[in-house]
Parts: structure tokens; sequence; C-alpha cells
């Protein structure tokens, strides 16, 4: 029998430990941590490649009592090794005649400003749940995932206080058991910035990138011409 | 005209060979020129989110596997097809880890369509989709899904036409190939 006590945290992001993914999935474990519950966390890249980190997949899942995905939106989807682990477990749990009811909910951010490009990877997601006989306990979706970047939220400070008080009512409402509210959802997804500020901003970061590796000039080539 | 299929099914599906034996019959009657990839076999490689391929070297991956191949006949290609079972309303993981490695067909910059942040293209021609999702059992719900996911990536990857088609499993193969010819004479009518 699983308990919600026992929360298991899968950062769906191949950056792992340097990602959003991993940032906003953090926050909402320490506080489900200082609410009382056991938390855990597994990057799923180091685990879908090889047998072995599959296996370890599979049995942190069964284990958990509320599992949270924290993934970034790649090419309007979840990205390929989520998918893989996702096919994983609705395999494993095919062949299970009792399945435990766990509760299943996502963190997912886009790197574009607008939170709607989120939308089909959380019906994905919903599915997903719906079909593995988790119970579906809600998505705190993000837009202008780039301006994290990465850090830790307590980093990035008042930009991000409205994903912050997001996370805090939600870590509130999944260590009762209950679903993530609209109180969560809400300030979550609104913009830190204005998106012109936003995309502008952006794309001096992108010029500036590439300058790093000399490529500035190049930035606009096309190669396979 | 060009045409790539990506298949991203599983081997030793016999629905899934009889689904591409009925796209490669129908190209063939309207003489496209087919590359066809089975992305099962392919030594491809997970997308790491570098954006190597946007700021290091721009429009190809740092990282050399199979997937350049793909990549390179994607923008040489008018039409793209997907073959994928439909996992949870989305793509397969096989199609979808050659699907996150062609962001380099795009710009890295921001730009608006219909009034929505997306990214700019970076080659002048663009490709056609049309996406072959295999269903199971009827779920009008993961259609709904594939279909928007479908569209969704004509819009990110400025195809001019798209078209989501789904064959749920013992469904009429004469119905299928009939669909499928008709969004492909759609496709030819634009180029």
């Amino acid at each position: 029998m699983n308990n919600i006590d026992n929360v298991l945290l899968l950062v769906g992001s191949p950056k792992s430990a340097s990602s959003t993914s991993n940032s906003l999935g953090d926050y909402l474990i320490s506080c489900l941590e200082k609410l009382g519950l056991t938390v855990g966390k597994e990057y799923i890249y180091k685990l879908v490649r090889k047998e072995e980190g599959q296996k370890k997949l599979l049995t942190k899942v069964k284990e958990a009592g509320l599992i949270i995905l924290a993934f970034p939106l790649y090419v309007d989807c979840l990205p390929a090794g989520v998918i893989k682990a996702l096919e994983l477990i609705a395999d494993h749990r095919k062949s299970k005649e009792d399945r435990d009811k766990q509760g299943f909910a996502i963190i997912i951010n886009c790197g574009f400003p607008e939170t709607q490009h989120n939308n089909t990877a959380v019906s994905i997601c919903k599915i997903f749940s719906r079909e593995v006989g988790f119970e579906w306990k809600g998505a705190l979706s993000l837009g202008m995932g780039g301006a994290i970047g990465g850090r830790s939220l307590e980093e990035r400070g008042g930009m991000v206080r409205n994903v912050i008080k997001g996370l805090d009512i939600a870590a509130q409402a999944l260590a009762e058991g209950k679903d993530i509210p609209d109180e969560a959802t809400e300030p979550f997804g609104k913009k830190f910035m204005p998106i012109t500020l936003y995309t502008k901003m952006g794309n001096l970061g992108w010029n500036q990138q590439a300058k790093k590796y000399g490529a500035r000039k190049k930035i606009k080539d096309q190669p396979y011409l | 005209m060009k045409v790539l299929i990506l298949d991203g099914t599983k081997s030793n599906n016999n629905e899934s060979t009889k689904i591409f034996d009925l796209i490669l019959e129908e190209l063939k009657k309207l003489n496209w020129d087919i590359t066809s990839i089975v992305l099962e076999d392919k030594n491809i490689d997970y997308c790491t989110g570098c954006f190597g391929c946007w700021v290091q070297t721009p429009g190809e991956c740092v990282f050399k596997d199979y997937e350049e191949n793909v990549v390179r006949n994607m923008v040489h290609s008018d039409l793209i097809i997907y073959l994928t079972p439909i996992m949870f309303g989305g793509y397969s993981s096989i199609l979808k880890k050659a699907l996150d490695r062609q962001i380099g067909r795009v710009l890295p910059y921001f730009t608006k369509i219909d009034g929505e942040v997306h990214h700019p293209k970076r080659y002048e021609k663009q490709q056609s989709l049309l996406s072959i999702g295999l269903l199971d059992k009827l779920d009008t719900e993961k259609e709904e899904i594939f279909k928007t996911l479908v569209a969704r990536n004509a819009i990110n990857m400025w195809a001019p036409f798209q078209r989501a088609i789904i064959y749920l499993k013992g469904e009429d193969e004469t119905e299928f190939s009939n669909n499928f010819s008709k969004a492909l004479m759609e496709v030819e009518a634009i180029l």
C-alpha cells in the first residue's frame, strides 16, 4: 500500500540538476518536506537509457504515494526521455492487476512567454494518468522558463514571487491529499515581465551566447543547403 | 516532389507494417521521391537541451549521430510524414527522439505568428506535415490531442500544410488509403 507521505519528484529535463524543472521541483518538494512528508528525487534521463536505470525508475514509482513530474516543453510536447519513462511505467502497470491509487501531478515550463504552449503536453499527462490508474492531482504550468534558467527560486528573488506563492499553495494542498487548486495554478502561471521585454532579452541572450562560441555571425547559417 | 517518412513505430508490429506499405503504395502512385527512415534501427541519442544547434554550430547538432541524416533529409523534403502509435495522445518516444533534435531547423530568436510567440524559420523552403497516428481502440480524447499536437508542430516548424490521420486498428484500409491520398493531393496543390 502506498502512502501519500512518500513523495517522488521525477525531473524530466536532460539538463537534470542544472535545469529549471529541477529548480521548480526542488522548491515544491522542499515545501512538502517541511510539511512532514518524506521526499525523494530522480533524474529521468539518468534512468531511462539502460535497463538497470529503468528498473530503478519502476521501483521508485511503485513505492511512491505521490509522483511529481517536472519537465520542460520540447517541440510542443514532453521530451522524448520523459515519454520513454511514461511508456515504461504504463507497460509495467498494465501487467499489475491490483494497481495502487497513487497521486500524480506535473510541473511544466516552456521557454515561450505564453503558458498555452504547454496545454497539449498537460493533456497528454492527464491521459497517461488515467491510463495507468494514477489519481490526477493537477498541473502547474509556466511560461518564460528561460528567465529562471536553472537557478534556484530563492536566487531569482522577487521576479518569481508568484511562482513561489503558487508552489507554496500547491504544496499545502498536495500534503493534505487534495488537488492543486486554481489559487496555486493562477499565480504560478503569471508572467514575470511584459512579453516584449522577455523576447527582447531573449534575443539579446542568444546573440551573447553565440558570441561566446564565436558563432555570432553564423547564427542564421543554413548548413544543409 | 520529395517526401521523408519518419517511422516511429516498433518493429514486428503487423498493423504498422501494413499502414507503412499502404503509405508507400499511395506515394508511389503519385510519383513521390521517397526516403524512409525506420527510427528504431538508428543510432539517435536524446536531445541534451544544450542549444548548441542554435549558438555553437548554428543549424547543426553538436552531437554527431544518425540524426544529422534525419535533419538534412527534412530540409530537402517537400513533405514529412510521421508514422507513430498514439501514446497517451502524443508521439512514441522513438519518433520524439528524432523530433527533439530538429530544432536547428528554426532560429533561436523570437517572432510572433498570429499573436503568439514562436521561432523564425532558418530555411526558406518549408515542409508540409502529415502525421499518421495508430490507435488500438477508439478514444476520441486521444485523437483530439494528437490532432492538436500535429497542428501545433506545424505552426512551430512553419509547415504550409498539415493533417493528422488516425488509423484505428481493424479499420477499413481503403478508407485510410483514400484519406491519405486526398491529403497528398492537397499537399501537391500548394507545391
